[in-house]
């Protein structure tokens, strides 16, 4: 369910309200939608934390360099690669 | 003499064979029925959902005068899109009765089912066939055309609900289940459902999409 407020614009962290309905279709094509219900539906951030282990740190698994989210709107929930 | 005795006996052998037939009584006739007059009314209908139970076209039809009970008329009332000539009929049969009515819910199921647009008007023509109840001695009606219209019959969409929440923790529990009843539900033929979804205020101008599948009715979501 938090990710269709994601997906719909409502922010992590935030509280929104999402609208549903059932679009039903006909063998031969007819198209009928039902009434809309609505949900208020608060979301989270849904990222996992992300650890490297490496070079850089000794490949110790106990000791990960842990990777920093970018929150920024327009990198959010994005992986970026090079 | 003998040409006498000869001739006497083929005689006597005669007279007895015809003696010894029995004569039946006369066959029954059945009559091949008279011409039947249909009508049907009204001419013109728009029905609505409300009218889903109730009888939104009525056909009478003149009888045949068969010579046998009433009961065991038989009539086939065909329906199909004005000038196809009957070539792809739906059809009712009726025993006994010179008339016979379509529901609201009925008509949507025939119009849907030829795929006319939903609400347009749309010519139909109806016939009648009548016949003993072992299809012998078949009569065809005159054809009497109408106009109608199908309408919409939405399926009505609860949520368990009102509100949600979740974490990231518990994203895969369960959080909210839709049910919704069956959409069009005098029609026969499958019918497939999808979720829409969107922020409020969008009026789901470019709405968002989950698939359900063909004549579901609930779908479930975890919080994630």
């Amino acid at each position: 369910m938090i990710g269709f407020a994601l997906i719909s614009g409502i922010a992590a962290n935030a509280t929104g309200v999402v609208e549903f309905r059932i679009k039903a279709t006909t063998a031969q094509g007819a198209v009928s939608y039902s009434p809309v219900v609505t949900v208020s539906i608060t979301t989270y951030l849904p990222i996992q934390k992300m650890y490297l282990v490496g070079g850089m740190q000794g490949w110790d698994i106990n000791n990960p360099l842990e990777m920093i989210n970018d929150a920024k709107p327009d990198r959010f929930n994005k992986i970026f690669y090079s | 003499m003998k040409k006498f005795l000869k001739f006497f006996s083929l005689v006597a052998v005669a007279v007895l064979g015809l003696a010894a037939c029995e004569k039946l009584d006369d066959l029954p006739y059945y009559n091949l029925g008279n011409d039947i007059t249909l009508s049907v009314a009204p001419s013109s209908v728009t029905p609505t959902l409300q009218d889903t139970s109730s009888n939104v076209l009525n056909f009478s039809w003149t009888s045949p005068k068969y010579a046998t009970d009433t009961a065991n008329y038989k009539f086939i009332i065909q329906i199909d899109s004005a000038g196809k000539n009957f070539a792809n009929p739906t059809t009712k049969t009726v025993m006994g009765s010179l008339g016979a009515s379509y529901t609201g819910g009925e008509m949507n199921n025939i119009l849907l089912n030829y795929g006319f647009a939903l609400g347009a008007t749309v010519s139909l023509e109806a016939r009648v066939i009548s016949s003993y109840g072992n299809n012998n001695e078949q009569r065809t009606s005159n054809t009497v055309g109408f106009t109608i219209s199908s309408f919409d019959h939405p399926a009505i969409l609860t949520s368990e609900n009102t509100a949600v929440t979740g974490t990231l923790a518990t994203a895969g529990d369960h959080s909210n289940t839709f049910n919704w009843t069956s959409a069009f539900q005098t029609y026969t033929g499958n019918v497939t459902y999808e979720l829409q979804y969107d922020a409020a205020g969008n009026s789901f101008a470019s709405p968002h999409s989950v698939s359900v599948g063909v004549n579901m009715n609930t779908i479930s979501f975890n919080q994630g």
